[in-house]
């Protein structure tokens, strides 16, 4: 049962083939044998697991059954959930039990899926391998030595260990592509607004945004119609009509115009890495697509662009941690500077300090104008690229990361060179479009991702281009090794 | 990389005059100044100028002040230069030609959504103050601020 993907499984579960507690046992089971290989959960909710299961079965035999009901799922531990624990990877909400959910898992229950846990993650999103979790680094099922990616790197892990059909994740500058990428997975970062932020822990607000992990692009579009929705309470939701993506997921690329981005093909880029996303983008050409070079002039400028932005806005975003209302407080403060100063500080880790101290610095006094606001000027700039390449191509495509999974440390002393990982998924989220990742091959074992992004609201167009080509290649089919 | 961004930061920091360095001032009302180099070979110089966008032990503290964030004092002189690289990356961005960009916030340039002036919460003080490390008779408690 865990070899099935979402689409067969709500087929297996209308057609009464097993029901949604024996497949979320299954599930569990695999979970409690096996995750102590890959660390990908956090919290296994297994008595609301096996309830919802149970219910979800009950609905399923009546025929009232919604579009999701009795499939296992896992969130994201930065989506909050009622009477759960969420700790957005972080010992600052080690305690952290909410009293509401994120309106991402009011959505999902809603549509009957079945919360197998909450999945481990980068501390408050700021990673890009996942080894600045609270709860210890999560390990790539494809490769235990090496990272799995971030900073949805447990939700990666667990749908490619097969320990979830598929995950919620979020993207702030690559945090559902890289990952997805890393594991050889299909990831899907949907246009800014499009997914409500309400409920989500926020590190950049104006570029947060949840996505699905999945193993196709055919689940991807049956996750993001539950996942999509406008929303009162989140006020950058944007209110567009919803659409069904899985009614485009069989429309063809005859005449797709594929815009590939020399930038994207720079140094710094693994050549064998780029000989597999080149392979990829000629598949396309063979299913009718036109491919074309085009020019993203300020590439170079979106990792720097970010880190002015992300910084700023999570130095902001985090002040509210201050050990007063919930979460972590210090032992014995001497007075209330003392209990912010050491809540804060033995509450984040190194990371996240990092980046409060950098928003810090570049929003002081005298510095706004060089850094941020110089940034969301670039930012502007960056988007212009996009808006440009859009009167002339329907999709871009190019790699997602730079190279394979990396080994546990290569990186993580040196938080430039961490940060240069996204550096091809950045731009999307600082324009605010949507972005994939779908497997393109492996290199040394490890898979490599093919990144599609389409303009604003093209999640269809992107969705059906990845099911189309996961139609003539296998790609996606692969499995990491040792995954009984 | 290092050489790619001290060639830009040549070309920024004619650009940006403001903020440029040459006329050996740091901007007004600054909290962390910018170190300007000695006198040298204009090429030298101009890179010396980039490298030493320093952060220092003294900026680390007024920064842990300014973000209420205690920093151990073992780690100040790796937090000081992990913040400095950083810096240095993000300096990239005075490269840029913005003259007559405007800011960009929100992707699609929306504006604030407005709602009607009624209430929708309900009243679930007891609930959140559960959360509290310390909370009396509807109060979130903390250290004594007035004597």
């Amino acid at each position: 049962m865990h070899n099935l993907t979402i689409a067969e499984l709500i087929h297996g579960l209308r057609n009464q083939e097993f029901s949604s507690v024996e497949l979320t046992r299954h599930y569990l089971d695999r979970i409690a044998r096996l995750d102590s290989r890959y660390n990908s959960y956090i919290t296994v909710t297994e008595d609301i697991a096996l309830a919802q299961a149970k219910a979800a079965d009950e609905r399923l035999a009546t025929g009232d059954a919604p579009a999701l009901c009795g499939v296992p799922i896992a969130h994201k531990d930065i989506f909050c959930t009622n009477g759960i624990r969420t700790s957005c990877g972080s010992k600052m909400l080690d305690n952290f039990i909410p009293p509401y959910d994120a309106t991402v898992v009011e959505n999902y229950r809603n549509a009957g899926a079945v919360m197998l846990g909450k999945v481990n993650m980068d501390e408050f999103a700021m990673g890009s391998s996942n080894e600045s979790s609270f709860y210890g680094p999560v390990k790539n099922p494809w490769n235990t030595n090496c990272v799995p990616g971030g900073s949805s790197g447990g939700s990666a892990a667990a749908v490619a260990a097969h320990l979830a059909p598929a995950a919620t994740a979020t993207d702030t500058g690559g945090s559902i592509r890289q990952p997805a990428s890393l594991c050889g997975l299909t990831g899907l970062k949907p246009t800014y607004g499009r997914v409500s932020r309400w409920g989500m822990i926020a590190f950049a607000s104006s570029l947060d945004q949840g996505g699905p992990i999945t193993r196709t692009a055919e689940d991807a579009a049956i996750m993001l119609n539950t996942m999509a929705s406008f929303d009162d309470k989140d006020s950058t939701c944007v209110d567009q009509p919803l659409e069904d993506y899985t009614a485009t997921l069989n429309d063809s690329l005859q005449g797709l115009r594929i815009g590939v981005p020399k930038e994207y093909f720079g140094e710094g880029l693994d050549p064998q890495t780029a000989e597999r996303v080149q392979a990829a983008i000629q598949e396309f050409e063979k299913l009718g697509a036109e491919v074309k070079e085009i020019s993203l002039p300020h590439t170079d400028l979106s990792v720097p662009a970010y880190y002015v932005i992300a910084p700023a806005e999570c130095s902001a975003n985090l002040s509210r941690f201050d050990g007063v209302r919930y979460g972590y407080r210090c032992e014995d403060p001497k007075d209330l500077n003392d209990l912010y100063k050491r809540s804060r500080g033995e509450g984040f880790g190194e990371e996240v300090k990092r980046r409060i101290l950098v928003g810090s610095y570049a929003l002081s006094a005298g510095y706004y104008d060089a850094y941020y606001r110089k940034a969301q000027q670039v930012r502007r700039l960056i988007k212009q690229d996009f808006v440009d390449a859009f009167n002339d191509v329907d999709v871009v495509m190019g790699p997602t990361a730079t190279s394979p999974a990396f080994e546990f440390g290569a990186k993580s002393s040196d938080p430039v060179a961490m940060y240069l990982e996204d550096i091809y998924t950045i731009a999307t989220n600082l324009a605010g479009l949507p972005g994939m990742s779908i497997p393109c091959g492996l290199v040394d074992g490890k898979p490599v991702g093919l990144q599609l992004i389409g303009n604003f609201f093209a999640e269809g167009k992107l969705l059906n281009a990845a099911h189309q080509f996961q139609q003539v290649t296998d790609h996606h089919q692969q499995t990491a090794p040792d995954i009984d | 990389m290092n050489e790619l961004y001290q060639r830009q930061g040549f070309r920024a920091r004619r650009k940006y005059g403001n903020f440029s360095a040459l006329n050996h001032k740091s901007p007004r009302n600054t909290p962390f100044k910018r170190k300007t180099g000695p006198k040298r070979r204009f090429t030298q110089w101009v890179q010396a100028l980039i490298s030493e966008i320093k952060v220092d032990r003294s900026d680390i503290a007024k920064l842990a002040e300014l973000a209420r964030i205690e920093i151990a004092e073992t780690t100040v002189d790796e937090v000081a230069k992990s913040i400095t690289d950083v810096l240095a990356l993000v300096d990239q961005l005075q490269a840029a030609d913005t003259d007559g960009i405007a800011p960009m916030a929100h992707p699609l340039d929306a504006t604030q959504r407005l709602r009607a002036d009624v209430v929708t919460e309900t009243n679930r003080r007891e609930e959140f103050q559960a959360l509290a490390p310390a909370a009396e008779q509807g109060l979130f408690l903390v250290p004594k601020v007035i004597d």
